[in-house]
Parts: structure tokens; C-alpha cells; sequence
């Protein structure tokens, strides 16, 4: 956790410097406009799976959320820095909704890495469960479109892709069940020996 | 007791409003006519202190038309434009209080129809325009007024298809008459005025309207003057008094600008305010991208620093483990609250316009303009009815997404047409219309891509039987959205029209 900030700042300036780009933007169909910015706000809210490594123990547990919170608050700081790219606030109307990603990410992943085994084997699957719940969203469109027949909207209070043009709280059921991942990785530490 | 009742009054004389309006005298002076969508006169009645300034508002959406009136007496009237629409509201405001109320709509609606005509007719009395020119159920919709009370405002005239003046004994017109007239007129409006025209005052900047063409309805000479998309007919009071079908000479007159100078009526709905279809995805134009500045390079830097050096710095304190995200959270807090100190680009702006005009190249000329802006561009639309220059009138658009209004502008100077093609039995040139369409959404005609979008609209609403027109790019004048005050504008594309006529043998 102690270099996940820099890992969502590098990759969210790097993903900027690409999409600045004009081979970058054609294939993209973006501009250096609101558009970009919005593309940029994709890119954290899918990054918050990938960048969160909750390390095991009850002596990890403060480092685990502040590792979080610190990589919340550089993603956001990186949202900011591109608020000159429209006169909308994109940056600011969208943290509820990163919040509730964070908040659901690492709260999943802080109860998977106490409850998880030597080998992070809950760690893992956790991950890949988010992935599939919020980095996957054109995926799941597609399957609910293609084999259930239904919209995408009763998705979108779980993935962020999807809720992104939603109201900002959509996906306040990430939040509730980041919350109570919290609760239970803080339960675990705390009745676990020293 | 006596004691009190002063006292009560003196406690609650904050409370109270600084002006009544008097709801059962205000209302539409149209009425019971008016046609949705457009604005029609309304006459607001109120009382308020003398020597105060009342500012009488009509709201539609997001569009507000304010008036301000210096109150001398009382009660005080003000004649405003207000929208024919059930979501309309009409406020008085003096000083921090004001009154608000939803008018009463009338309750006879006429939606633009190519068979019925809707007048105001002036004369004085306003009985005797009446006589001369009774409403014909079906054909003629009229609203009947005294000529000393001629609008001064084309914004009052805005349901109406065509103005009748009656004014056999030259009464003088309001000062701002002429204009208000050239403005109609510009729009596609038709004036028939019986007698002459004594106007207010002598505006000389304004266009002047094309050659006499004479004319003959019912035996009773009549000439036309071409003004844009409009036009004004104009007879001998004397010999319109002496025909026996005086109505019918102005009918036709008025039908005969109406249904661009066939005998019947064109094929379709006549040309409706109606937002074109085209997708409006907003890009910069050249030149006009944000580029970041100092408060994005120096944040951005302060955060990689901090993030990268911040956990190696404190990494041997092993028992600060839990504190080695404290230099990133800092500096993200840091950063982020720099990064607000960024000028936000101005808002983006964008439109299309259809010109209309006459068949003189130096004629005049009117925009009806579709734009859409970002939401930060302006909550509502003000628009101070006594400001000089452009006398623009908004309508908002109901749409999803960024707010979008449409937009008249009378009597738009200077945009440059290129020569154009001709649209005659919808056909452009020998092809069918649509075929046209898509071969200019291919780049394959005189029209840029994106005019081919407002082309297409255009074509799709008008290339009914009957309609004739030719149809050309059009190159704004470099101050042509001065009007739409600030904000990043730009033009995404602009046809000229000017409606082809058939002129017959009377």
C-alpha cells in the first residue's frame, strides 16, 4: 500500500499524457476537452481494484487505511488537477461516486486480506470479483443485454462505469458494503493475538 | 383600540408587498387568441409607489424578458411580451420584494396553419378595423387594436403571421414603430397598411425595402415591397374604402405573401420554430483548447514528489509504518487545493443558424439560430427588453443533456452566401432532395458536413409542394454572436434561405 498513490498518480498522468496525444485521442474519439476529463474519471474509478493492497494483520490495519485514504485523496487531487480541461465541475460532482468505489473497493479487499489465508488466496479472488463488478462494466452491459434480456440500469448501482452518468450517489451499495468490509477487517484485527 | 390599529399596521408594514398587481385588469391583449410558443402582448396592471422602478419580468423556463417601468402614478401599466405556454410566469419587482403569478392563457390557441392566418389589426377606433376586416372562421384570425397603441416592439408581434394598418388620416406612429416593423417584416412577417405609414421616428441605419411590384386583388391596386423574408403591402385607403371587397383584397394580399404567391395553399405544415436533429458534440475549434499552466505543472510535480520519495524517506522508521501515507495524503490535499486556483476554460457555446432572406443580395436578413451550452453558461437567459442593439428573443428548448435554446435574431447584417442551389418540386437541381441530402452529408456538394446537418433538417421540414427556395452556405460576419454576451461561441454551421415565389397573375 505504501506506493498505491503514486501508482494511480503515475497512471493517471501517464493515461493523460497518452490521451493528449493526437494518435492517442483519434482511436479514442476524444478531445482536449471535457471529454477527456471524463475519459480520465473512468480511468480512476477502474484503477481503485488494481491499486489497493491491503497487507494481512492487526498491526496493518492503520497502515492498510491510510494507505487507502491517501490513495483516494491523490486519484481526487489528480481529478482536480484537470479541471481546466471544461468549465463543468466534473472533478468535484464525480467524488461521490469515487468515494463509493474507494470506499467499496477497500473495504472488500481489507476484509479479504483478514480474513484470507498465508496465501491471500480471498485477496485475490476479491480482486477479481471488483474487477469484474466495476472494471468490466461494458462487459456486464453486454451480458445483461445479450442473455438477460434486461437494460443496464439495475447495474449501475454497483459498477461506477456504468452509474458515471447517474446521480452521484449510485452506487452507495459499494459504500455500505466497503463500510461493513471495514467493520469486519477491523473486528478480525482486533480479536486476532498480537 | 384606536391605539392599536396603527400600531398592528406599523408592525406589518414590512411584511407587506411594495406592489399589488391587479390580476383581474392584467392580462393578454390578444385574447382570446394566441399562439403557443410565441409571445403575445400582455398588459400587466399593478400599483406601487410613485417615483419608484418597477421591473416587470415574463418567464419561460429559463428565459426571462424584464422590462423596467418607472412608476409615475397609480394603478401602473406595462405592456410586455409573454409567452403562449402553460409553464409561464409573469413577476412585478420593486426594490427586494416582488409578486409572482402564473397569467391566465387564452383560450382560443391557433397553431401556425397556411389556411388561417392570424392579424393585429390596427385602426383608429379599433372598432372600425373590425368593419373593414372581420375574423372568417377558418381563413382569418384577427386581434383588433387602436393605432396610437402600434407595439414598438417586434417581440410583441410575435404569434401574429401579419400586421394590418388602417390609417387613413396619418396619425403618427409611436417612436420605435419602424423598427419594430422592419423587424417583423425581416422575420417573414407581412404587413398590409392601408393609407400611410407615419412613423415615430426616422431610423436611418434601418434596410431599405425593394422596389414597388404593383399588384391587382379584386380590381384594387396594391403594391408589394419585398423586406427580407417579408413583405408590405400597400394600398390607397380611397380605393380600398370605394372596393366592395376590401376584406377580400387584404385576405388575399395577406394570402399571397403566405403562400408565396400561388393560388393554394403549400403542402405541409408551415415553416415551424422546431429544433433540428442534428447531434450537437461540442469541440474546440482550433486554437481555443485549454492548455495547463502553472498550477497543473506545479501541483502535479509537488504530488509525484511526495508520493514517490515520502514512503522511502520514512520506510527505516518501522514503527511508523501506519504514517508512511502521511507525506502522500498531505500532498494530495496540497495539490488538490492548488489545482482549484486553474481559471476554468469559458463556457462552451455552439450554434447553428439558418439565415433567411430576401432575393437582393444586400436585402435584409434574419437568423433563427439553435444553440446549446454548456450548463455553466448562464442559469437564465436575461434578456432586458429596453437594451438597445440586437432585439434577440430565446425560447428554451426541452431537451436531455446541455440546455438549448432557440434564438431569433431580426434584421442580422452581414453574413455572406454563397451561390446556391435551387429547390423546386423537391428536387435540388435534377436530384431528389433526400438523395441531396446524403450526398452533402458526404462532403460531396458545396455544403460543409456540418451545414449538410442543418441542410438535411431543413430540407426534410420545407421540400413540401409548393415550396420553392435556393438554398446556400453561409460565412458569418466576424460579430455575428455578439448577442449570446460570453462564453466560448462557436458556429458549427450556417445555411441561407430565401423562399422561392410564385407569382401569379392577379
Amino acid at each position: 500500500m505504501r506506493f498505491s498513490p503514486l501508482l494511480v498518480v503515475c497512471l493517471l498522468l501517464g493515461g493523460a499524457w497518452v490521451l493528449w496525444q493526437p494518435w492517442g485521442q483519434g482511436p479514442l474519439g476524444l478531445a482536449r476537452d471535457a471529454s477527456l476529463q471524463r475519459g480520465l474519471l473512468h480511468l480512476e474509478l477502474a484503477l481503485y481494484p488494481l491499486a489497493l493492497l491491503p497487507a494481512r494483520g492487526r498491526q496493518n490495519l492503520a497502515a492498510n487505511a491510510l494507505g487507502a485514504l491517501a490513495t483516494f485523496a491523490a486519484a481526487s487531487a489528480c481529478a482536480w488537477l484537470f479541471a481546466f480541461l471544461s468549465a463543468e465541475p466534473m472533478a468535484l460532482s464525480s467524488r461521490p461516486l469515487a468515494l463509493c468505489a474507494w470506499l467499496g473497493c477497500s473495504g472488500l479487499l481489507a476484509a479479504a486480506a483478514a480474513l484470507g489465508g498465508a496465501d491471500n488466496r480471498w485477496l485475490l479472488r476479491a480482486r477479481v470479483l471488483l474487477l469484474c463488478l466495476l472494471g468490466l462494466p461494458a462487459l456486464w452491459n453486454y451480458f445483461a443485454l445479450e442473455y438477460a434480456g434486461a437494460t443496464a440500469g439495475g447495474l449501475a448501482a454497483l459498477s461506477p462505469g456504468l452509474a458515471s452518468g447517474a446521480s452521484p450517489w449510485a452506487c452507495w451499495p459499494l459504500a455500505v458494503l466497503g463500510a461493513a468490509g471495514w467493520a469486519v477487517a477491523a473486528g478480525r484485527a482486533w480479536r486476532a493475538r498480537p | 383600540m384606536r391605539f392599536w390599529l396603527p400600531l398592528l399596521l406599523l408592525c406589518l408594514a414590512p411584511a407587506l408587498a411594495a406592489q399589488k398587481v391587479d390580476r383581474v385588469r392584467s392580462g393578454f391583449l390578444s385574447a382570446p387568441h394566441g399562439r403557443p410558443g410565441t409571445c403575445a402582448p400582455y398588459r400587466v396592471v399593478f400599483e406601487a409607489p410613485a417615483g419608484s422602478t418597477a421591473e416587470v419580468e415574463s418567464r419561460w423556463g429559463s428565459v426571462v424578458l424584464t422590462r423596467q417601468v418607472a412608476v409615475a402614478g397609480s394603478p401602473t401599466q406595462a405592456l410586455i411580451p409573454v409567452f403562449v405556454d402553460p409553464a409561464v410566469e409573469v413577476a412585478v419587482r420593486v426594490g427586494e420584494q416582488q409578486e409572482t403569478f402564473q397569467p391566465v392563457l387564452p383560450p382560443r390557441l391557433l397553431p401556425a396553419d397556411y389556411n388561417r392566418l392570424y392579424a393585429a389589426v390596427f385602426s383608429r377606433p379599433a372598432e372600425a378595423g373590425r368593419l373593414v376586416l372581420p375574423p372568417e372562421p377558418g381563413a382569418l384570425a384577427a386581434d383588433y387594436f387602436e393605432t396610437g397603441e402600434f407595439f414598438t416592439d417586434w417581440r410583441l408581434f410575435d404569434g401574429y403571421d401579419a400586421i394590418v394598418l388602417f390609417n387613413p388620416d396619418d396619425v403618427r406612429l409611436p417612436a420605435g414603430s419602424q423598427r419594430a416593423l422592419a423587424e417583423f417584416c425581416s422575420l417573414g412577417g407581412s404587413v398590409f397598411v392601408a393609407g400611410s405609414f407615419r412613423f415615430g421616428e426616422q431610423a436611418g441605419d434601418l434596410p431599405a425595402p425593394g422596389d414597388p411590384v404593383p399588384l391587382v386583388f379584386s380590381g384594387v391596386p396594391v403594391a408589394r415591397y419585398e423586406y427580407g423574408a417579408g413583405a408590405i403591402y400597400r394600398a390607397d385607403f380611397a380605393a380600398l374604402r370605394d372596393s366592395p371587397s376590401a376584406r377580400k383584397v387584404i385576405v388575399d394580399a395577406l394570402f399571397h405573401h403566405a403562400w408565396f404567391g400561388a393560388l393554394k395553399a403549400p403542402g405541409g405544415p408551415p415553416p415551424a420554430r422546431a429544433l433540428p436533429p442534428a447531434p450537437f458534440s461540442y469541440a474546440h475549434g482550433p486554437g481555443a483548447e485549454p492548455t495547463p499552466g502553472f498550477w497543473f505543472f506545479g501541483p502535479a510535480g509537488l504530488l509525484l514528489l511526495a508520493c514517490a520519495v515520502g514512503p522511502l524517506a520514512l520506510a527505516r522508521a518501522a514503527r511508523l509504518r501506519a504514517l508512511q501515507a502521511l507525506p502522500a495524503l498531505g500532498s494530495a490535499v496540497l495539490a488538490g487545493g492548488l489545482a482549484l486556483l486553474q481559471p476554468p476554460p469559458e463556457s462552451a457555446v455552439e450554434a447553428y443558424a439558418l439565415v433567411q432572406s430576401g432575393p437582393r443580395n444586400d436585402g435584409p436578413a434574419a437568423l433563427r439560430a439553435w444553440v446549446v451550452a454548456q450548463p455553466q453558461w448562464r442559469r437564465q437567459w436575461q434578456v432586458p427588453l429596453e437594451a438597445p442593439g440586437v432585439r434577440i428573443l430565446p425560447r428554451p428548448v426541452a431537451a436531455t443533456g446541455w440546455p438549448r435554446w432557440e434564438v431569433d435574431v431580426p434584421l442580422a447584417a452581414g453574413w455572406a452566401s454563397r451561390p446556391g442551389v435551387r429547390l423546386a418540386k423537391a428536387r435540388v437541381g435534377e436530384v431528389l432532395f433526400r438523395d441531396y441530402a446524403k450526398r452533402a452529408r458526404e462532403g460531396s456538394t458545396e455544403f460543409a458536413q456540418e451545414q449538410a446537418l442543418l441542410l438535411e433538417w431543413w430540407l426534410e421540414n420545407n421540400a413540401w409542394r409548393g415550396r420553392e427556395a435556393t438554398l446556400a452556405p453561409a460565412q458569418e460576419p466576424a460579430n455575428w454572436g455578439t448577442w449570446l454576451g460570453d462564453g466560448q461561441v462557436r458556429l458549427r454551421g450556417a445555411v441561407s434561405v430565401t423562399a422561392g415565389r410564385v407569382e401569379r397573375e392577379n
